[in-house]
């Protein structure tokens, strides 16, 4: 049987209940916040492992990503030739404009660039928020670990190779 | 500060405090407060944009039915103040209770044929 | 001399619960609305869980311009703050905390306090009417309307309990309060309560001010001191009509045990009912959305009106039957 009222009854209770409750609110300024590590904070960029091959400002969907860069010649060693190589003069990512995709990520073949959980970098002016390869390679410092593999999981067959070599030099 | 005037020259004290404090708490504000006047902060508030016509706009007043119950109801209910003290005192008894139960009761049938002919309806 | 001092003694008291009390109960809705919405409201002000909040917000609004809108009626749009506010500090002069504690017994009291808190309202009309905006018109428009719905069930309810005590005096009616009266008189409470809670434009009968709808009702062009003054008029009005509930329906001095046995003073008894009934206030505006505008008017006429006189036939005919 329904009692008229009920729903008022049950409206006061849900609040009560509520109130007795521990609140949800996070402390933010006092209490950091716990981001699991493949948050999306920022983009750090690990300056050594870049190779200007420019694929991440290719795939970045709202060209955010400016680069330049210029050719050294490294001298010959004795009996060899010279060699040239890529020198970054300048990493730069708008994150005004930048939309966390995480594509230049996912793009870089040589593992330069790295999702860090850090999000405390707002500016009073939109202008500053485009950040160079210094900025971006302190952040390097907040890149968390990466997680451990799955110790069930098949194996990388660059490993599985050297295993294979490793047991044939060490075994029969 | 006895008898009837006495009480109320108490609450006639009590409303000059409170008219004195309005007056400091307005004397603070202007020795504390700054003043800018001028600028789009003087233009009447309309979500943002420029106010248009005048803010005094006409309007349907769709509850005048209501003001004339309630006008009637107000009158019963200060008749019914002094009533109230009195009608349970000795010598008075079920006639007083009667009576105004028939003077309510002509008020109760006016509400109940308000609401019959849909006056009561917010439209 | 002892007259003067005594009379000065009780004027310092009644404008000190005036301004400590609508405080309290402000900071109280902070906190307590905060936690039932699984949050934590004010943490900084003061150190301890925010509880200068208040006090903080009192001095910021103390520093901030005086802005009048240039098209308002400027004398009416800066007087009604004030009117809005001072009704309330006027009515706690009437209202008793224990026996012999009163601003003073006037003979009159339920009718005058009545009376009194129906100009408060006033305050809001004018800054609707004032401000020379269309919300704040609208707003007006609504309190009036909602004024002249809710008047009449608060009139008659309080008017049950005058016949049940026999007499106009606040102090009066306490004495004669017995605890089975929360039985007879509980519907009476009820529509009290309920229409007093909608003269104050409190949620849910809050559609004078419906944020969404008409920004802030009448108080929209307001700013700094003067909307803080309106504010400090809502929690007044809350705390008075706590007080009256709890005089008029809850026996206010009276405990629930014999005073030789357990006997906790008169004003701890008023206050901590007066509390109660302010945190059921804040409790209902927490649980229930808006009602609108139709349904306000059907809920007056229809619901409250019918229950008082309702209450008023029981009240007569009881009250002959034991006398």
């Amino acid at each position: 049987m329904k009692v008229p009222g009920a729903g008022l009854a049950k409206g006061l209770v849900v609040t009560l209940r509520t109130m007795g409750r521990r609140s949800v609110t996070a402390q933010y300024p006092d209490v950091k916040p716990e981001l699991p590590p493949r948050s999306r904070g920022v983009i750090a960029l690990l300056e050594e492992n870049c190779t200007v091959c420019m694929l991440c400002a290719r795939e970045c969907p709202d060209w955010c990503i400016y680069i330049d860069s210029h050719k050294e010649t490294i001298p010959a060693p004795p009996g060899g030739r010279e060699r040239q190589r890529n020198v970054l003069d300048r990493f730069d990512i708008d994150f005004s404009l930048c939309m966390y995709c995480g594509i230049c990520i996912e793009a870089c073949p040589f593992d330069a660039l790295f999702w860090s959980p850090e999000f405390e970098y707002a500016e009073l002016d939109i202008r500053d928020l485009t950040h160079g390869k210094e900025r971006l390679g302190e952040w390097m410092r907040t890149v968390p670990p990466p997680p451990a593999h799955d110790e069930h999981g098949v194996r990388a067959k660059e490993v599985e190779a050297a295993q294979k070599a490793a047991d044939k030099a060490t075994g029969s | 500060m006895d008898g009837f005037y006495g009480g109320y020259a108490l609450v006639g004290l009590v409303l000059l405090v409170g008219v004195a404090f309005v007056t400091v708490a307005f004397t603070a504000n202007r020795l504390l407060r700054v003043t800018v006047p001028g600028g789009d902060k003087a233009l009447t508030y309309e979500c943002g944009v420029d106010p248009v016509g005048e803010g005094w706009a006409q309007s349907h007043v769709r509850y005048y039915v209501f003001t004339y119950l309630y006008v009637i109801f107000a009158v019963d209910a200060i008749y019914l103040f002094p009533w109230a003290t009195v009608f349970a005192a000795p010598g008075f008894g079920m006639t007083t209770l009667v009576e105004m139960f028939v003077f309510i009761g002509f008020l109760a049938v006016g509400l109940l044929y308000a609401w019959r002919k849909g006056v009561l309806t917010w439209q | 001399m002892s007259e003067v001092l005594e009379v000065a003694l009780r004027i310092v008291l009644v404008l000190g619960a005036f301004l400590t009390l609508p405080l309290l109960v402000g900071q109280t809705e902070h906190k307590a609305m905060a936690h039932m919405q699984s949050r934590l409201g004010p943490m900084y002000a003061g150190g301890f869980h925010g509880w200068a909040q208040l006090v903080a917000d009192g001095v910021k609004f103390a520093q901030k311009e005086d802005v009048v809108p240039a098209a308002a009626d400027r004398a009416v749009f800066k007087l009604a703050p004030a009117v809005a506010l001072i009704p309330y500090l006027v009515v706690i002069v009437a209202i008793p905390v224990a026996p012999g504690w009163v601003g003073h017994d006037l003979d009159a009291g339920l009718f005058f306090v009545l009376a009194v808190m129906g100009v408060g309202v006033l305050g809001s009309l004018m800054a609707g009417w004032a401000s020379a905006n269309k919300f704040s018109l609208l707003g007006g428009l609504r309190s009036a309307a909602q004024l002249m719905a809710y008047e009449l069930p608060f009139l008659l309810a309080a008017a049950s309990v005058a016949m049940a005590a026999g007499t106009l005096s606040l102090p009066g009616i306490v004495d004669a309060w017995q605890p089975w009266w929360l039985l007879w008189q509980l519907p009476g409470a009820a529509v009290f309560f309920l229409a007093g809670l909608a003269e104050l434009q409190r949620p849910p009968f809050d559609m004078p001010v419906a944020d969404s709808e008409i920004i802030f009702g009448a108080y929209t062009e307001y700013t700094g001191l003067r909307f803080a003054l309106f504010l400090l008029a809502e929690y007044a009005g809350i705390v008075v009509l706590c007080a009256l509930t709890t005089v008029l329906f809850l026996g206010g001095w009276k405990g629930p045990f014999d005073e030789a046995l357990w006997g906790a003073p008169g004003v701890v008894w008023t206050l901590a009912k007066t509390m109660l009934l302010a945190f059921v206030v804040i409790w209902l505006r927490v649980s229930y959305p808006r009602l609108r505008e139709d349904q306000l008017q059907r809920l007056a006429w229809q619901g409250l009106v019918p229950v008082a006189l309702g209450q008023l036939a029981l009240t007569g005919v009881v009250a002959v039957m034991v006398g």
